[in-house]
């Protein structure tokens, strides 16, 4: 019953690979930011757990993204995501990264100091961003075309991140285990 | 110390004996196992000045709970961090050594390896059960690295309003890579957290926690709700020493508990009582800006010295509480209770704060109070001290020696030195150096007798530079002697330069 409610495999991957490129490359963009200031007291192995232990939650960090899409996908009537869930999964996701990133780089600055009423604004006007973009991607074929061809070209991504994390994971693993 | 002080001393010596006596039966440990020896209670306040401190002379009365404490205990009037924020001052007090030694001379440092071992945790091994608090994140990811020699450890948000992210515990056998995997870099930094997506919903989870919390309690605490300040990790004092009372109060016997506190760190936030409290329009003389300045002008120091006044008069208070508490539950007369900081704070020359590259007497000069079981004299010590003393003489103390690797020296009084003060003493700043390179850039103070000279070297546009200070004469550091008292400057200097390359020389080529 519940994979009836799931879309096709080859659809999740290319959201799987929408998911990874953001949040695996904006873990190693301050990684390797932070490495210079670590290398006075920290040894290269330590840097290097550090990253073992980024990449492993990036890669959890991915999947988590992906299966409260999957989840939209099971809960939402079939037309509204999974018929095109490549397409709108991919809007889905991009779109949540740029928000993500934004509030992330403006959180300090003016994040803290909005009211009650000013989140409600923008988290509003986000939702709504991400729904227009759903409603967009579906009815303009070019647009589809265009969301799906930059999810195709992020699978490679896939590829690279995916055994990094997993190795990432091996680490974690040792360092805790033996 | 004079011979006044020195007689005033003796009644304590066959107490001591007593102690080490016992403490002699099982070499190496400080108390045998089971035995019923004396507890070690370290009681350190984050960000403590002396110069703050009314029992110290100060002009506002900020410890009177602090003055109680000190009619029954040795309080030591000239004594020093090693540093000048909470890394290297408090590796410092728990190895003996001095940062250029124990290499924890950075914002999140860790102790080297080659002295992990030496720490007072693991000299207590096998008699005390060993308890720390490190209410300070510096000290969280310090203590780390010595978990082993630990029995019970409470992390900073044991007794906070809300924990770290990741819960205690999660990874036990990998707890520093993974604090600071965690906690310092994919959750919570000074920039941006490495976590896109998880990071900013537990970023907004934190500030609803804030505002939620901060409504609730906004009235009690105007200035918002008091934080650690590297984390978003927000506590009441109130529930943090009622939580210090209820783990003293339950400990083992004979326990060792390092306990500290991060109050009278900023920021600072008192409860409303406090506020205000100060508002006398006293200010220290002003004092000419320094080269390494934040820009501070002196009104903002003057009011960030008042409000740092108000919060130590809060912690007091909460002190005072704990101090009761000890009192009353007889520990105080079974334990030896050590109250210290790890640091000061400077108001001055346009700097507020600490971690910066000066290392003037507001910074170095900290509070010590030692009071031993059955003590009801107050003693007075003010020949210069260091906190790297303290392992030493809570060793001697128990009637064990001082390693040979241990650069600090039994302290007047418990341990029964009587130290004459014309020994060197050091506190060394070098967060921009690395571990394992030769210290450069750097700034190191010297403390012999009354004078003080302070180096700064490797610093761009101040590479190589010096001042002296008499500080019997000239104890706000106003007059640099420098040039005047050549004779002194030059054997001071000369000493600090074999030092340095005595200390570099394991790190070169």
């Amino acid at each position: 019953m519940l994979k009836k409610r799931l879309p096709p495999r080859r659809d999740a991957l290319l959201v799987f690979a929408v998911c990874v490129f953001p949040v695996f490359g904006w873990s190693l963009i301050w990684f390797f930011q932070k490495v210079p200031g670590w290398l006075p007291y920290l040894a290269i192995w330590d840097i290097l757990s550090i990253l073992a232990y980024a990449l492993a939650f990036a890669l959890l960090e991915s999947a988590a993204v992906l299966l409260l899409v999957l989840a939209l996908a099971a809960i939402l009537p079939r037309r509204w995501l999974r018929a095109q869930f490549a397409v709108q999964g991919s809007v889905l996701v991009l779109g949540a990264t740029f928000w993500a990133v934004l509030f992330q780089l403006i959180f300090e600055a003016v994040i803290l100091s909005w009211s009650p009423a000013e989140f409600a604004l923008w988290f509003g006007l986000a939702l709504v961003s991400l729904v227009l973009g759903c409603i967009l991607a579906r009815r303009s074929a070019r647009t589809g075309r265009a969301i799906a061809g930059l999810a195709e070209r992020l699978t490679v991504f896939v590829y690279l991140y995916v055994p990094l994390g997993l190795a990432g994971m091996l680490v974690v693993a040792a360092r805790n285990l033996l | 110390m004079d011979r006044r002080d020195f007689l005033k001393l003796l009644p304590l010596v066959p107490l001591s004996l007593a102690v080490g006596g016992e403490a002699r039966t099982r070499p190496g440990v400080a108390a045998g196992a089971g035995a019923a020896g004396p507890n070690v209670l370290v009681l350190l306040f984050d960000a403590l000045a002396a110069r703050n401190m009314s029992l110290y002379g100060y002009p506002r009365r900020t410890t009177p709970n602090m003055e109680r404490f000190a009619r029954r205990a040795t309080v030591y009037h000239a004594h020093h961090a090693a540093g000048n924020f909470t890394t290297p001052g408090m590796a410092s007090i728990l190895t003996g050594l001095y940062p250029w030694s124990h290499r924890a001379m950075h914002l999140d440092g860790r102790i080297t390896p080659a002295h992990r071992a030496h720490n007072l945790f693991r000299l207590f091994q096998g008699g005390h059960s060993r308890i720390a608090f490190p209410h300070n994140t510096l000290g969280h990811i310090l203590l780390q690295g010595l978990r082993d020699d630990i029995d019970v450890y409470l992390p900073p948000g044991q007794f906070g309003l809300d924990g770290g992210t990741l819960p205690a515990g999660a990874f036990p056998r990998d707890a520093e890579i993974s604090y600071r995997s965690f906690e310092k870099f994919l959750f919570r930094d000074w920039t941006y957290p490495g976590s896109l997506f998880l990071a900013l919903t537990d970023r907004l989870r934190l500030m609803g926690y804030e505002r939620i919390d901060g409504e609730a309690l906004g009235e009690l605490y105007p200035r918002g709700l008091p934080t650690l300040v590297q984390h978003k990790w927000f506590f009441l004092l109130p529930d943090v020493v009622d939580g210090v009372m209820d783990t003293v109060g339950r400990a083992r016997r004979p326990f060792l508990a390092y306990l500290h506190l991060f109050p009278p760190h900023e920021p600072y936030c008192p409860p409303q009582d406090y506020i205000g409290r100060y508002d006398d329009g006293w200010a220290p003389p002003a004092k000419p800006s320094h080269f390494f300045s934040a820009g501070n002008s002196q009104e903002e120091l003057n009011e960030g010295r008042t409000q740092y006044d108000e919060y130590l008069a809060f912690a007091d208070d909460e002190f005072g509480r704990l101090y009761d508490f000890l009192e009353g539950s007889g520990i105080l007369d079974t334990s030896y209770v050590i109250l210290t900081s790890d640091h000061g704070q400077l108001f001055e020359r346009g700097v507020h704060g600490h971690v910066n590259e000066l290392l003037y007497e507001p910074l170095l000069h900290v509070p010590l109070l030692i009071s031993c079981p059955g003590q009801r004299q107050r003693v007075d010590v003010h020949t210069p001290t260091s906190c790297v003393d303290l392992l030493p003489t809570l060793l001697a103390a128990f009637g064990q020696p001082v390693p040979d690797w241990c650069q600090g020296q039994v302290l007047p009084g418990p341990g029964g030195s009587t130290d004459t003060g014309e020994r060197s003493i050091f506190a060394l700043e070098a967060k921009g150096s690395a571990v394992y390179r030769p210290l450069s850039p750097g700034t190191v103070a010297l403390i012999r007798g009354r004078h003080k000279l302070i180096h700064y070297f490797g610093y761009p546009g101040y590479e190589d530079e010096y001042e002296l200070y008499d500080l019997e004469n000239d104890p706000e550091e106003l007059e640099d002697r420098y040039g005047v008292d050549r004779d002194i400057a030059s054997e001071l200097e000369h000493e600090l330069e074999q030092k340095l390359q005595e200390v570099n020389r394991p790190y070169e080529g």
